[in-house]
């Protein structure tokens, strides 16, 4: 399975282990970080997918960064769990939004790979080809 | 290789590699037969779907060539199409909202995955686009 994913993503091994649900093609990352599991958000009008803001005008990244500010969110350096927060992982690659994450209270990262599985890991793991890098981990009280 | 100019299965036209103008202005552009492309459908999405299956972005997963030919040929596999999503709602019913150029789903679904498959099958069921009788 690991093969599967590795060209991708190098740094994630043993994703059997990691994995927490199977394919599911109705939502996709953004949608699991804001704990959506319903629809496919992105500020995109063609195909017609779901987004929470106004979004005309704005590139991707400001869109992204719309949103994390006019959903009550600030960024943090603190990547680790803080009891009365929730966070989220912002990736990018060349600068535009590629993937997020959601810290769970256990400490650890559950994202939803495209419209693929979701699985736990560590911020690192999912750097790579496909989602370039952590850009940012964004924190709003619970 | 690009799905759209492969030659038809058991057709008796050999493959002519000047036929691989699909995207150019040439009047020779390859058009498949409905049967020529139900029998490479499954392969056209299956590629699509494992090419993008990490992607979120809509827009890099509509900028896919299978999923452009798809689209171009959506008319063609419709019913094809209707019943993966009756089994599986996923994003290829962006396929069809761009083949057709219409929405049979109420505004407040725009992002429902499984909402807009399940609108897409009624509307097929209506307008006699399932395997079914």
């Amino acid at each position: 399975m690991d093969k599967l994913y590795n060209h991708k993503f190098p740094n994630l091994c043993n994703v059997a282990e990691k994995q927490t649900s199977p394919v599911d093609g109705r939502y996709n990352c953004i949608a699991w970080a804001f704990k959506d599991n319903r629809r496919w958000w992105w500020p995109c009008k063609h195909p017609r997918v779901y987004w929470p803001l106004d979004f005309s005008k704005k590139t991707e990244m400001e869109a992204f960064e719309d949103l994390f500010d006019q959903d009550g969110w600030e960024q943090t350096e603190n990547c680790v769990y803080e009891i009365s927060y929730e966070k989220v992982a912002l990736y990018t690659l060349n600068n535009e939004p590629t993937h997020a994450a959601r810290l769970l209270e256990n400490g650890t990262w559950t994202s939803k790979l495209g419209p693929g599985i979701d699985l736990g890991h560590s911020l690192e793991c999912l750097n790579g080809p496909e989602y370039g890098s952590l850009f940012k981990v964004y924190r709003k009280p619970a | 290789m690009n799905e759209m100019t492969l030659p038809s299965v058991g057709s008796k036209s050999r493959y002519n590699p000047r036929r691989q103008t699909y995207n150019s202005k040439s009047s020779s552009v390859y058009k498949p037969t409905r049967s020529g492309f139900l029998r490479s459908f499954y392969a056209v999405l299956q590629r699509w779907q494992s090419e993008t299956m990490f992607t979120s972005s809509p827009i890099k997963k509509t900028s896919h060539p299978s999923y452009r030919a798809l689209v171009d040929n959506a008319r063609l596999v419709t019913p094809l199409i209707i019943e993966e999503l009756r089994k599986n709602p996923s994003p290829l019913v962006w396929v069809l909202e761009e083949a057709y150029k219409i929405h049979p789903y109420s505004d407040s679904d725009i992002g429902d995955i499984e909402a807009t498959s399940k609108a897409w099958v009624i509307w097929a069921e209506n307008n006699g686009q399932t395997l079914q009788p």
